[in-house]
């Protein structure tokens, strides 16, 4: 291709303003503001709510809902084992990320270090829904659950499933609203990484 | 031992500085964001620099670091505007025989490569400093024969640009 041989040929000789030793200095000492940066920021944050809610709502706050023993304990050490297990292959990721590989591998290892926290947060709000779906269906089939007089009034059979439907749906639409602001958010901080790897990839079909 | 480390780090960025320039002149429409581009390569370059063991030349070593901040980590600049104007900054293209056409060219040439993919502006730039296709797939992470491919389905889509 003519023009762009003759580009090269006048490649080398651009001249740029020169930076000097001492603004080079000066830059060494400011902060990053690449995407991984952020990337590790956000995962981060989410690991560590994943932690505190799993440390903080504790058995006392499962002994309020009447639920059974069991459940509780099944929530509390899954919650704490999955933030453990994601937490170990987060770091085991974020460390594959060198500057120095090639692109496609550093691409590779960053999409598949956000994938972890991806999945972590998926686990957790289904781990959230099954809890939810159960106890709901708890205390609505158990005569143990009816503990207070306002449930006592509802004990018409048809006003109690409209009850736990209206419950189930508020639910459905508050995971659907966060996991709809959390995908846009990661969409937009992947979308470069996701289209750059997407064309490197295509190449190998 | 920091100071040392330090010291030579900037000694042979200051001497290279010129492949960072000509990644950001690829990756960046404005002198604001060419600037920032910049440091966010030195950074980047500065922290791999401890791990950087002499085994290929700083420079070789610096292409890809340059190429991957500019691919995977550098977040646009709030104060980048979308321009096609590539003349505003203080850059200079030299043509050999200087003459008004042959600048007009390259500059037309510079507005084309800017069109392109992230990716195909990579192949690109390594081919713009003679890189061959062993050094092109390493740095990629592509088989050299993908390499090919791709590049010159860059340039094919270059030439399309220029004369639709």
């Amino acid at each position: 291709m003519e023009e762009l041989d003759k580009l090269k040929k006048s490649w080398n000789k651009g001249t740029h303003p020169k930076v000097s030793a001492e603004t080079i200095y000066k830059m060494i000492l400011k902060k990053s503001s690449s995407t991984v940066k952020w990337i590790f920021i956000i995962s981060v944050i989410e690991l560590g709510i994943g932690l505190i809610s799993g440390v903080f709502f504790t058995p006392q706050d499962y002994n309020d809902l009447n639920l059974p023993s069991g459940l509780e304990q099944f929530v509390t050490i899954s919650s704490i084992l999955i933030v453990f297990i994601y937490s170990y292959k987060f770091y085991k990721n974020y460390k594959t990320i060198n500057t120095s590989s090639s692109i496609k591998v550093l691409l590779n290892n960053i999409i598949k270090t956000r994938k972890t926290v991806k999945q972590f947060v998926l686990v957790n709000l289904s781990l959230m829904a099954v809890f939810i779906i159960f106890a709901l269906s708890y205390k609505l089939t158990s005569p143990l659950g009816i503990n207070n007089e306002i449930a006592f009034e509802l004990i018409n059979m048809k006003d109690y499933f409209i009850l736990g439907f209206i419950i189930l749906i508020s639910t459905a639409i508050c995971i659907g609203i966060c996991l709809f602001i959390y995908f846009l958010l990661y969409g937009i901080l992947m979308r470069k990484l996701n289209k750059n790897y997407k064309e490197l990839k295509q190449l190998d079909l | 031992m920091k100071k040392e480390l330090e010291h030579s780090f900037v000694t042979q960025l200051e001497k290279h500085q010129n492949i960072i320039h000509k990644v950001c002149r690829l990756y960046t429409n404005n002198q604001d964001a060419h600037n920032d581009l910049f440091q966010e390569v030195t950074i980047q370059l500065w922290r791999a620099f401890p791990k950087f063991r002499g085994e290929a030349k700083f420079s070789t070593w610096m292409y890809r670091i340059a190429l991957n901040t500019a691919i995977t980590l550098y977040r646009k600049s709030k104060r980048s505007v979308k321009t096609n104007d590539i003349a505003d900054f203080h850059f200079k293209i030299k043509a050999d025989e200087y003459d008004d056409t042959e600048e007009e060219q390259l500059k037309l040439m510079y507005t084309a490569i800017k069109q392109l993919s992230d990716i195909e502006k990579a192949l690109i730039f390594l081919y713009l400093e003679d890189k061959n296709y062993k050094e092109i797939s390493n740095t990629m992470g592509i088989s050299e024969v993908n390499a090919r491919v791709k590049m010159n389905r860059a340039k094919g889509k270059l030439k399309k640009i220029l004369h639709p």
